[in-house]
């Protein structure tokens, strides 16, 4: 047994397991997808943005080389002239959010903000994956249902 | 703040932002600061009172 110094929030923010009635409950984490397509600043918008599209993305993380989120590449920023570098085109530290943050809550949010995707990272900074708004709130109302037949159709 | 900058209040403590910390659009209509959307999503919590209570 040892302690982990750091405290719950930043264990959780790792995406490291854990336990409890809780833990059942889809995340921002487990929701994000894996696949999204990365690059590099020092790449090509042009062929960052046909291996985007050719992997049917309209989306792009710009990584270095340790995972670490640089910024974003969003329907608009891959709509710009495709000589510029990844670092003119990208949006810079874009808002990034733990995987522990609740499906539902990132659901409301990216709806009221009108949002597609957000970038899902450790506490550090490393690439989890792109959450993106229709599997947010595609997750959010499997979970409403779910726990509202549970509850015998109770609010 | 130049005369084409418009001052931006989060939505939720009302405090000056520089912009939407969620979305970061200029033309957010529900804009909130870093604090209140840590808070809201569970990123942090509230700062506790000074006598620890």
């Amino acid at each position: 047994m040892f302690d982990y110094e750091d405290g719950k929030l930043d264990w959780l923010a790792a995406g490291l397991p854990s336990e409890g009635t809780n833990a059942q409950r889809p995340r921002a984490g487990d929701i994000a997808r894996k696949d999204v397509p990365t690059c590099r600043l020092d790449e090509r918008l042009g062929d960052v943005r046909d291996r985007a599209r050719g992997a049917g993305w309209d989306a792009c993380v710009v990584l270095n080389e340790e995972r670490v989120v640089f910024g974003l590449l969003r329907s608009k920023e891959l709509k710009a002239s495709p000589d510029l570098r990844i670092e003119e085109a990208m949006r810079p530290g874009p808002s990034t959010f733990r995987p522990f943050v609740s499906i539902e809550e990132m659901a409301a949010f990216m709806t009221e903000h009108d949002l597609d995707s957000s970038p899902i990272t450790t506490s550090d900074g490393r690439l989890v994956g792109l959450l993106r708004r229709q599997d947010a709130a595609k997750a959010a109302l499997e979970l409403h249902e779910r726990e509202h037949h549970s509850n015998g159709g109770q609010t | 703040m130049t005369e084409h900058e418009v001052a931006l209040a989060c939505a939720t403590c009302e405090s000056s932002i520089d912009g939407c910390e969620f979305c970061e659009e200029p033309g957010c209509r529900a804009p909130i600061c870093y604090h209140c959307l840590a808070e809201a999503l569970g990123q942090a919590m509230a700062h506790p009172h000074a006598h620890g209570g």
